[in-house]
């Protein structure tokens, strides 16, 4: 089950199928057709909306957030301590490879249990002779050359990483990561205590530039309220929880057990947390944070962002292949989550355009045509979703700041909808890319906090 | 990866499954915790009020206001032009909106139609859901079980909040959204959780749908929780302002939502902002309407106007005055804040109702007073809570954990529970038993309850009736003949004009719904211009002094009299209740 291929042949069956149903339709009744459509993705709208408030309702009772107090973590002797593997995979990062030095060394945790593993690929000269410069003789981290080869993604080189890792627990940290000190003690802690159920805590993560411009505002909020309510209340409803990229930590011989990442899936971190679940593992969010540089820029924001949103519709259509066997292995509630939450995410941003587009040419005219493509309940649901789901979801920001107590954000979590378009940019981005170059991995550069003039210039990859 | 290695994984048992294992004792300890005691207080009230309400239908007491949301939710499915912007702009539209599910029952029910039985439904599970919710106001102040339920039945009980639990108005659906706001009030000043403040703002925007006077609770209680969180939180000022500021927008913006969601489509579908104010069928019009009547009740000058008010809600709750300055004095000396939610909420409904009477913007009625009633009894509860309950929601920075919650301040703790006992509980519960008769009384009063007395007079005690009063009772039957007459008459669609903000109660009554063509019609305007080029065959009016806002006679004065030049009177009915004649006219003939 690799996203290698976006289409199994089935899918690429009951896709034309679809299509030569859809186009006879459109031939036989275009006005019975777009209405069918129409009605169809007011319904999906709604069920996500509904769905996304359900889970913040549940997620913000904070029953599901895994809370370790520091004295329990600091009580921890070195021997009741498990030998830990981090991977950090870095590619083209001269520039904040020393930072890696600098915020691991700041974890709390007995170097002789810890086993730290850079990642970084053969050829790539700079980064690796910058982090031969910066590391200190006697630290506990290994650089490991990943060899160069197709597909070159982040969970290849964590795949071959893991082979030589010695930990039992493992975890990945991207190099700009400064993850809080006593999170491995707490993840050791927390999953001792989920017992064997529990096959990986994600820590939230944040943002240690949220005040560089608008943009980082509106992704910390955004990321407060994903890592925070939104994951939290995936656990609550029994839903796979899309692990994020960083930060988690995972029993090592079970990661192994499952082949570990999917190395042409480009969030494959998202997909292993479905497959965790599918196979009846539970995953916890852990309150600890890990603070990431936020992408401040807008080029750079999108192609991260449709990055996400197409590794969001492959892993869909990975577990689609077989969709009897997943519904019958997420149950009812876990499979709404994986269709609302994991499809619906993107594709609601891809469509989002067309529907503001509508209402404002509604609003403005009253084309009769409009009128058509709307049977009168379907009209009402889709203008109850367009008003209340819009100001929802801009009061969910409000909540969020107020939450995560940071109400300097609530500016920004107001403007929200202005963030809404660059989503959506990304999402037709990823929507087309999917199609064109599936596995092209749009590389974020990091340390754009830094001053501009120090970083490299970032060459170009190529796609697969 | 291959699926060899999924298999070969130790599989754990299916999700689904464990989920169900696990749900078992979830329900146990569920239904053995305290909903249940909610739950038994709904049932057993909401049976209490649905019988009520079935009586006092039958008897005839029937209020208009209450029919007239019935008709607008009927109007958006069963009118000739079924469209959601039938519901009408004048009134909030929430009442009318969460009747919709309920009136495709009038096939099986037709009463839920016919006399607006629907409305009257709603109004008796929303005040039972209220007394809930007062229930669960005392919990949180920390009242004993026995004393809270003592409490909630005598709110339960009182003849005012029995009498708007069956009338099918919204005030019951305005007093359950307060009473949420309150509770969840309760629950933010001692615990501080920002969800507390989403409850309470949702359902202040909610409260502001049923009706637009919780204007004035939505800016009260958006003050009240910024300035706590300005006052009493930890850092620096700037910090603390911006918390403000945030908490202010957290449990104000579902109300300004609200407020402006209503404003906007009023101006889209009708072109104004507040038809309430505006329109000629709105509040202002109609209080200018009746303005001789108001004040010949309540008297010309603003004295004679606020010693009116002062006897309305001393009517209700004759104490509510000592109420008010014990329950001040006790929590100032215990620096109890929690005592201020209930003042905050419901007092300042009161104010803004009060006020819009003195400046003569308003009917005056018993009814705006209602809120008087839980506020009374919510300064009981702050008035009796025990002290050792003060100690932990106070509000103020955080006791450290190492600090017991409740040290004995001084030796006076068990003299003031002794005191408490024996002399603060009768005292303030002979206060809310008074209530009962003499509101009782004030509600056969013809001066304080001008829209309730002579309904209820003629239809319970027929002996102090006068015959004015007995006109009451027969709110419907004048409008029952006219619609069993036009029934007869088997019309085709669309043949019957009428103003339905008037001849709402016909339209109710008739089984053909299909044949008027009314207000909320989106070709009504042009119609009521031309009749006779639209195809409309007769028109139904009302006698105008009584409906002085008529869009039919307003199109063509002298239409009652003489037919306006466009028709012909063919029939009248003669008014036997208080609404006055009906004529049906024959376009062009």
């Amino acid at each position: 089950m690799s996203a290698h291929t976006v289409l199994s042949r089935g899918q690429r069956l009951v896709g034309a199928a679809v299509l030569a149903l859809l186009v006879a339709a459109l031939v036989y009744s275009p006005q019975g057709a777009l209405r069918a459509v129409m009605a169809l993705l007011t319904l999906v709208y709604t069920l996500s909306l509904g769905y996304r408030l359900v889970l913040v309702n549940r997620g913000l009772r904070g029953e599901h957030l895994i809370r370790i107090s520091d004295e329990d973590a600091l009580d921890l002797t070195d021997e009741e301590l498990p030998v830990y593997s981090v991977l950090v995979p870095a590619y083209k990062e001269p520039d904040v490879i020393a930072n890696v030095i600098g915020s691991l060394a700041a974890l709390t945790y007995p170097c002789s249990k810890l086993d730290i593993r850079l990642l970084l690929e053969a050829d790539d000269e700079q980064t690796i002779s910058a982090a031969r410069r910066s590391l200190p003789p006697d630290a506990p981290i290994t650089i490991v050359l990943v060899p160069p080869g197709e597909p070159r993604t982040k969970p290849k080189a964590c795949n071959f990483g893991l082979q030589g890792a010695t930990g039992d627990l493992v975890t990945i940290y991207d190099a700009e990561d400064h993850p809080e000190p006593l999170q491995l003690r707490r993840a050791v802690l927390a999953l001792r205590r989920l017992g064997n159920d529990f096959a990986c805590v994600q820590a939230k993560l944040g943002y240690f530039n949220a005040r560089q411009n608008l943009i980082t505002r509106w992704f910390t909020v955004e990321y407060a309220n994903w890592f925070g309510i939104l994951l939290p209340g995936l656990v609550a409803v029994g839903a796979p929880v899309p692990l994020g990229g960083t930060s988690n930590h995972f029993r090592a011989d079970l990661l192994r057990a499952l082949a570990a990442w999917d190395p042409h899936n480009v969030t494959e971190d998202a997909d292993l947390g479905i497959r965790l679940t599918r196979l009846g593992y539970s995953i916890g969010v852990l309150d600890s944070l890990t603070e990431e540089e936020a992408n401040s820029d807008f080029v750079n924001w999108v192609k991260q962002r449709s990055r996400w949103y197409k590794g969001y519709l492959q892993t869909w259509l990975v577990h689609m292949r077989h969709p009897v066997t997943v519904h019958r292995e997420l149950g009812l509630r876990g499979a709404l989550g994986l269709h609302l939450f994991i499809a619906g995410t993107p594709l609601t941003t891809f469509l989002n355009p067309v529907f503001w587009t509508l209402v404002l040419v509604w609003f403005v005219q009253q084309p009769a045509w409009i009128a058509l493509l709307f049977p009168a309940g379907i009209f009402y649901l889709a203008l109850t979703c367009f008003v209340i789901g819009n100001a929802a979801i801009i009061y969910t920001n409000v909540l969020t700041t107020r939450v995560m107590h940071d109400p300097g954000l609530l500016g920004a979590a107001l403007l929200v909808p202005l963030y809404w378009v660059m989503m959506s940019i990304a999402a037709v981005k990823a929507v087309f890319q999917l199609i064109w170059a599936p596995s092209y991995w749009e590389k974020t550069s990091h340390g754009l906090h830094l001053d501009r003039t120090d970083i490299a210039p970032l060459a170009p990859q190529t796609p697969t | 990866m291959t699926t060899e290695v999924l298999t070969s994984l130790p599989r754990r048992r299916p999700l689904a499954r464990r989920r169900l294992l696990r749900a078992r004792p979830a329900i146990a300890s569920l239904l053995a915790r305290r909903p249940a005691e909610g739950v038994l207080l709904f049932v057993v009230f909401s049976i209490g009020y649905i019988t009520v309400a079935g009586e006092m239908v039958s008897h005839q007491i029937i209020f208009a206001d209450a029919v007239s949301r019935v008709a607008n939710g009927y109007f958006v499915l069963f009118s000739r032009d079924p469209h959601l912007p039938a519901v009408g702009f004048v009134w909030n539209p929430l009442p009318s909106l969460l009747l919709l599910p309920v009136l495709p029952l009038r096939g099986v029910f037709p009463v839920l139609v016919r006399v607006g039985f629907a409305g009257n439904l709603e109004s008796a599970l929303f005040m039972a859901g209220a007394v809930v919710l007062l229930s669960g106001c005392l919990a949180r102040l920390g009242l004993p079980r026995g004393l809270r339920l003592v409490l909630v039945t005598l709110f339960a009980l009182h003849p005012m909040i029995i009498t708007y639990a069956c009338s099918g108005e919204s005030e019951a659906m305005l007093l359950f959204f307060l009473l949420l706001t309150v509770r969840s009030l309760l629950s933010w000043l001692s615990q501080r959780q920002p969800g507390q403040l989403v409850v309470a703002g949702l359902a202040l925007g909610l409260a502001y749908m049923s009706r637009y006077e919780a204007v004035a609770p939505a800016l009260a209680v958006t003050a009240l929780v910024a300035s706590v969180t300005l006052l009493t939180g930890r850092g620096s000022w700037s910090l603390r302002f911006r918390l403000a500021l945030n908490d202010a927008a957290l449990v104000g913006l579902p109300f300004l939502f609200a407020f402006g969601l209503w404003a906007v489509s009023s101006r889209l579908l009708v072109k104004q902002w507040f038809p309430t104010f505006s329109s000629e069928y709105g509040n202002a019009a109609q209080v200018n309407f009746g303005k001789s009547n108001i004040t010949q009740a309540t008297g010309t000058d603003l004295l004679s106007a606020l010693r009116y008010a002062a006897e309305q809600l001393t009517g209700l709750e004759p104490l509510v005055l000592p109420l008010l300055i014990a329950a001040g004095v006790v929590a100032a000396r215990r620096r109890d804040w929690l005592a201020i939610a209930a003042p905050a909420v419901l007092g300042s409904l009161l104010a803004f109702n009060n006020l819009a009477f003195l400046v003569g913007a308003s009917f005056g009625w018993l009814r705006f007073q209602i809120a008087v009633i839980p506020l009374a009894v919510l300064l009981s509860g702050a008035l009796l809570r025990p002290p050792q309950h003060t100690g932990n929601t106070h509000i103020g920075p955080a006791r450290p954990p190492s600090e017991p919650a409740n040290q004995p301040v001084e030796n006076s703790t068990a003299t003031e529970g002794r005191l408490r006992r024996l002399v603060a509980v009768p005292l303030v519960l002979l206060a809310l038993v008074a209530a009962v008769p003499v509101s009782a009384w004030t509600l056969t009063s013809h001066s304080l309850a001008r829209e309730e007395t002579q309904t209820m007079l003629a239809a319970v005690s027929p002996g102090l009736a006068n015959d004015e009063d007995r006109r009451h009772l027969l709110i419907n039957q004048t409008e029952q003949q006219v619609a069993a007459d036009l029934d007869a008459m088997r019309l085709p669609d669309s043949t019957v004009l009428t103003d339905s903000a008037f001849a709402f109660r016909i339209v109710l009554a008739s089984t053909h719904a299909t044949q008027f063509i009314i207000t909320s019609d989106t070709d009504f305007q042009p119609t009521v211009t031309d009749p006779a080029g639209h195809q409309v065959r007769y028109l139904l009016v009302p006698e105008p002094d009584k409906a002085p806002s008529d869009a039919l006679q307003r199109a063509h004065p002298g239409l009652y009299e003489k037919g306006g030049g466009i028709a012909t009177v063919v029939r009248t009915w003669r008014g036997t209740s208080l609404n006055g004649d009906w004529r049906l006219l024959q376009v062009g003939a």
